[in-house]
């Protein structure tokens, strides 16, 4: 055997329809040659799921994808991604999660997950290290994440394990519905909760104890002392707010998503800001596994003053002036996705509102930024009367109005009434609405759009257009994120090229050069298209809304002609078809991806 | 007759409150939390402001000016609100 450092070569498939778990070695060329995350989801939707494979059906695959750095004890390294096929897109399906679950599972000796098929009754899997069970989990089901992690961890007798799960909202197959960790870290986009929930998989619990092998310990020490020395200088707005730090200055750019991205400027934004949830209801700041950065925010709120008091650490807990909710900060705090999609993007001032949305979205697994964007759709219906009381059975759909937006929720993650419409997502409610009600989407391939305004941050408009879920805004379209994407390493830390680099090479020992760290998210993202296309996905999707074209205060419109060079300079740089997007025959044995041609053929013409 | 250096020099100088947020707290005056008040020649525009609190001028710094968005060249007066933020996204 080679000396392995950052990984172990070790899959664990776990098929629910026969009950049986085996594991897979994929050899070490290929984790040198793809890292993890996206390429392994990647991997398994190209060579393990039928062409057109429905999203909900046991053909479907829901694979869990750290990356060779997830784990090391560095700063960023505690991410991975959940991926298959998507409900919401009908094609390449992923979101990303931060906390310890992922670094736990690599400490059990693992370097990914892959569900095939679907139980016949609820099922949750207990991993401890190398002992892999598949149990009964019926007793989890409906249940909020909250109440799953303590049975869980009462029931095994590990305090210490890690959970993922589906909340209820994936058991009844919202299509975009998340998978959380930790119970405030979550993989919110494309639905993957919803596939997780369609194969009755309700939560993997995990606890491993072995220290993932890294290669130079005294190299990536140094980088690890590089963030806590320079915080100040790096990473203060993360560490003292979190994100949402700078929402008053988008605002001031005129690019903060407003009432369906209507408009660019939210007059009480800081009402709704970080600075604003730091000042009234934080109560603690939060990290991800071996992160110094800490930039999780924990918000607490009580619905009555007699029970505010203090936090374990002597923070007081502040009261709902209106005395409705109480916030539970097991469930962590709003990040500014969250902020906006549940504030602005709804035209909600009323901070306790938006964070109960944040929490019930936590709580019940939805993702906030598709949540809070088809609830923002539906108010703009509302608004034009596309949308009647005979819909919504008498519920008023009013911009600004907080109750309404955590009734919604509530409603969306149970399916109930006027919910069932909304859970099928804004595109699909659209299509069913009609009478013109698609021309305020704000979808790309399905998915609704992250809270940046591609009018205002051009950088973002790539991101929106290429990215394969489709509205996503981490920038993984490229290079940069795509490959910290692929070994698990958190984009918020300011690390540089070289540094990103050493900190592979420190955890690995590979020595790989810049150049061959830009061709590890080459091939996931080529792989990630491939798969797209084969489904169905073609150049005509790879567009912005309507929406779009229109033109803010502060923005011009982007024109389909200008969407449309972005699109053709992203294909030919990345060596594809700059008409048809496919990824050509000579980039593919560049890029050493032979074993995926039959998926090059399989897309229709 | 004073040259206009000379004119603005003898010109008491104007006060402004500034609050830095995001990365841009690290600039901020040992024991501050908050906004701060800050005297500056009369006649000084954001970028000579930028200077004077020592923060290097980077594209991306969104400046604030009573409420609207300031350019570099936005002169300062007596009372102005000034707010400046780094970028932050994600989440
Ligand atoms: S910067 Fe924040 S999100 Fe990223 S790993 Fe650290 S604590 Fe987690």
């Amino acid at each position: 055997m080679t000396e392995r450092y950052g990984y172990w070569d070790r899959i664990l498939h776990v098929d629910l329809t026969e009950g049986r778990t085996w594991t897979e070695s994929l050899g070490d060329d290929w984790f040198r040659r793809f890292g993890g995350g996206r390429a392994l989801i990647a991997h398994y939707l190209l060579t393990a799921t039928p062409p057109g494979v429905d999203a909900f059906s046991p053909d479907n695959i829901l694979v869990f994808a750290p990356g060779v750095a997830t784990g090391a004890p560095v700063p960023g390294a505690g991410r991975h991604s959940v991926g298959g096929k998507s409900p919401l897109n009908n094609g390449y399906g992923e979101g990303e999660s931060g906390g310890y679950w992922g670094a736990e599972l690599k400490r059990a000796g693992w370097d990914g997950i892959v569900v095939h098929g679907a139980a016949a009754t609820p099922t949750y899997v207990w991993i401890k290290d190398g002992d892999v069970e598949i149990r009964d989990g019926s007793h989890l089901w409906g249940k909020v994440s909250g109440d799953v992690e303590d049975i869980l961890r009462e029931e095994l007798g590990e305090q210490r394990c890690r959970i993922t799960q589906c909340g209820p909202a994936g058991e009844k197959l919202v299509r975009y519905a998340l998978v959380s960790n930790d119970l405030n870290e979550v993989a919110g986009r494309t639905g993957m909760g919803a596939v997780m929930g369609s194969k009755k998989l309700k939560a993997i619990a995990v606890r491993g104890t072995q220290p993932v092998p890294i290669a130079d310990k005294a190299g990536l020490m140094s980088i690890a002392k590089w963030v806590s020395s320079t915080l100040d200088e790096n990473h203060r707005g993360f560490h003292e707010y979190g994100t949402g730090g700078a929402m008053q200055g988008k605002n001031l750019e005129g690019g903060m998503p407003t009432l369906n991205y209507r408009e660019g400027r939210f007059e009480q934004i800081a009402l709704v800001d970080a600075i604003a949830v730091a000042e009234q209801y934080r109560v603690d700041m939060g990290a991800c596994y071996a992160c110094s950065v800490r930039c999780k925010k924990v918000v607490a709120v009580e619905a009555r003053q007699e029970d505010a008091g203090l936090t374990r650490k002597g923070k007081a807990i502040n009261v709902d002036p209106e005395g409705r909710w109480r916030v539970d900060p097991r469930y962590g705090g709003p990040e500014y996705e969250s902020l906006a999609a549940l504030g602005p993007s709804v035209g909600v001032a009323d901070l306790v509102a938006v964070l109960k949305s944040n929490e019930l979205c936590n709580a019940l697994g939805i993702d906030t930024i598709s949540t809070g964007t088809t609830i923002a759709w539906a108010m703009e219906a509302w608004e034009k009367n596309l949308l009647t009381a005979q819909d919504t059975g008498g519920m008023e759909l009013n911009w600004g109005d907080g109750g309404t937006v955590v009734k919604l929720i509530e409603m969306i993650a149970n399916r109930e009434g006027f919910g069932d419409l909304l859970a099928e997502g804004s595109e699909r409610a659209a299509a069913k609405v009609g009478k013109g009600s698609e021309r305020f989407l704000t979808t790309v391939k399905g998915m609704e759009m992250a809270m940046h305004d591609p009018r205002h941050m051009e950088r973002m408009r790539g991101s929106y257009l290429t990215a394969p879920t489709g509205g996503d805004h981490m920038q993984q379209h490229e290079y940069k994120n795509g490959g910290r994407n692929q070994v698990g390493l958190c984009h918020f830390l300011a690390y540089s090229d070289q540094q990103s680099l050493d900190l592979i090479n420190s955890v690995t020992g590979w020595g790989m050069d810049q150049a061959e760290w830009e061709q590890v998210s080459d091939r996931g993202l080529a792989m990630a298209r491939l798969f797209n296309m084969r489904e169905g996905t073609t150049r005509a999707d790879d567009r912005l809304p309507a929406r779009f074209e229109e033109a803010l205060p502060m923005h011009p419109g982007l024109s389909p002609e200008s969407q449309s060079e972005i699109v053709t300079e992203y294909y030919v740089r990345h060596g594809w078809d700059g008409e048809t997007g496919i990824p050509t025959e000579a980039t593919m044995n560049a890029l050493g991806l032979g074993s995926y041609k039959a998926a090059r053929a399989a897309i229709p013409v | 007759m004073p040259n206009q250096e000379q004119q603005t020099q003898s010109l008491p100088p104007v006060r402004l409150r500034v609050a830095l947020h995001a990365d841009l707290r690290r600039f901020l005056p040992q024991g501050v939390n908050g906004a701060f008040p800050v005297e500056i020649r009369t006649g000084a525009t954001v970028s000579d402001l930028l200077e004077a609190l020592g923060i290097p001028d980077r594209e991306t710094i969104t400046v604030g000016l009573n409420g609207e968005l300031a350019t570099r060249e936005s002169e300062l007066h007596d009372s102005d609100d000034i707010t400046m933020f780094s970028p932050m996204e994600g989440g």
